[in-house]
């Protein structure tokens, strides 16, 4: 578990991996006035299902270099990838899945980062 | 086509999750609005699991029409109370068990048995089947149990083989239908409820896990095709803004042994229970009962050191503990310490001296 500044630079990190594979809608979420178990969310659209494994892969590849591995998550959904790197929580979407499932709408009391 | 929202495995689990309750039907598409102002939202409901109907041997030919397992829930903001009723339960109403209602008279006729059987109002109905729960089981990882002893009953005309030996186990949703079905231990059914219970608080707290999401939304979206509820979206949507802190209860009516092998509501203890565990409030002082922490090493002397302060000395007792919860029968003296330690509060049928707070890894995590 990284402490809190690491995780704000490591959300930096995150935000910068995802603009340069050209992801959209970059939206990083603090959520530790409003979630008892969770800290923080960055939430990024792919516009198609290889973008969405390209931002994956991207992400993944670029921080295992820094010696960061995401942990293992249950069945992931072509539409939906979660990157947990502890305090950091990545939600990778599609468009649909983005508008559907609205988890900034969900969190909307949490602050943006 | 009518909206109906994807809501509620076996009880408040789903509420773990919000978007998913928004899920439209067919082609159409809705999007969910969060509302924050106004009261709390309130609702009394009642969740059934279906069986399964043979039609020939080891031949399933879809979702039953009996229901062995039935909930009344009450929400209210982020309280979810749930209330196990035991399917050999008699109901002059149905005329028989309470699980043969749904059969007889559908979705209204289970809802009025409950009220009869509670003296409670059911507003709203989920009736979910077996695979849905396997599927929702799933999608969080899995359940872990711990059973004193194996567990082996088999049903071949059901197609059903339970053989679970003793110890640690990690249940696979199917599995967990398998361990939530079996009945055939010196409880009976109560034991039975016991362990939905169980099964229901670590789903309620593995969906709150991001990292399940996105397999329970799809596991939702099939549950929600086999579900049959009368709640509309509109009525869901009101409880989205309480599912990411839900704070779960359950407990079992309480009964006595009829006539044969049927139940009876048991009058005068059910008044003076529903009342406590519907209308818990934790108590502002520690409750004058014993208090016994079960886990490991460090985790009890911790516990132990947290209890000192608020004046309480425990009894401590070294366990292999699954998953951390408070068991207590009294729900005005479980409530206070499943306040105190964050932790759901499981009202069980066995005989539970005083508080019993069961610490697990899991609060490591």
């Amino acid at each position: 578990m990284v402490k809190t500044r690491e995780a704000v630079e490591l959300l930096g990190r995150i935000k910068d991996l995802l603009w340069e594979k050209k992801a959209e809608k970059v939206v990083a979420l603090d959520l530790r006035a409003v979630s008892e178990s969770l800290d923080y969310f960055v939430v990024a659209s792919a516009t198609s299902t290889p973008h969405l494994q390209a931002l994956e892969r991207h992400v993944q590849e670029k921080l295992e270099e820094e010696g960061l591995r995401p942990r293992p998550t249950e069945g992931q959904s072509p539409r939906w990838v979660v990157l947990d790197y502890g305090e950091v929580v990545v939600h990778l979407m599609t468009p649909e899945a983005r508008e559907y499932y609205d988890l900034e709408g969900f969190w909307a009391d949490a602050e943006r980062v | 086509m009518r909206l109906r929202p994807s809501l509620l495995l076996l009880s408040a689990s789903l509420f773990a999750l919000g978007g998913v309750l928004s899920l439209p039907r067919g082609e159409e598409e809705v999007r969910p609005r969060f509302q924050r102002e106004g009261g709390l939202p309130e609702m009394a409901l009642v969740v059934a699991g279906r069986d399964i109907d043979y039609c020939a041997p080891r031949t399933p030919c879809g979702p039953g029409s009996r229901t062995d397992t039935i909930l009344y829930v009450r929400l209210r903001g982020q309280e979810a109370r749930v209330l196990a009723i035991p399917r050999d339960l008699y109901s002059p109403l149905v005329g028989g068990r309470i699980n043969a209602a749904y059969a007889r008279g559908g979705a209204e006729l289970l809802k009025r048995a409950v009220e009869e059987a509670t003296g409670l109002v059911v507003e709203r109905h989920a009736v979910i089947t077996l695979e849905s729960a396997a599927r929702v089981v799933d999608a969080v990882g899995g359940v872990e149990v711990y059973l004193d002893r194996p567990m082996r009953y088999t049903d071949r005309a059901a197609g059903l083989y339970i053989n679970f030996p003793a110890g640690r186990l990690h249940l696979s949703g199917e599995e967990a239908v398998k361990y939530m079905r079996f009945r055939h231990d010196l409880l009976g059914d109560y034991a039975r409820l016991d362990r939905i219970k169980g099964v229901l608080a670590q789903v309620a707290q593995r969906a709150q896990d991001p990292r399940t999401w996105p397999a329970l939304a799809s596991a939702l979206r099939a549950a929600w095709q086999e579900l049959d509820t009368d709640l509309s979206l509109e009525e869901a949507l009101g409880y989205l803004p309480a599912v990411r802190g839900v704070r779960l209860s359950l407990a079992t009516l309480p009964t006595r042994e009829g006539p044969g092998s049927l139940l009876s509501p048991d009058e005068a203890a059910r008044g003076r229970f529903l009342a406590a565990f519907l209308g818990l409030s934790p108590p502002l002082s520690p409750p004058e009962v014993p208090v016994r922490l079960r886990g490991e090493g460090e985790l009890l002397l911790w516990a132990r050191a947290f209890l000192l302060q608020e004046g309480v000395e425990p009894l401590l007792e070294e366990a292999e503990v699954v998953r951390s919860a408070v068991y207590a029968q009294d729900p005005r003296a479980g409530a206070y310490y499943a306040d105190l330690f964050h932790l759901p509060l499981l009202a069980p049928h066995r005989p539970v001296a005083g508080v019993v707070v069961e610490l697990g890894r899991d609060l490591l995590q």
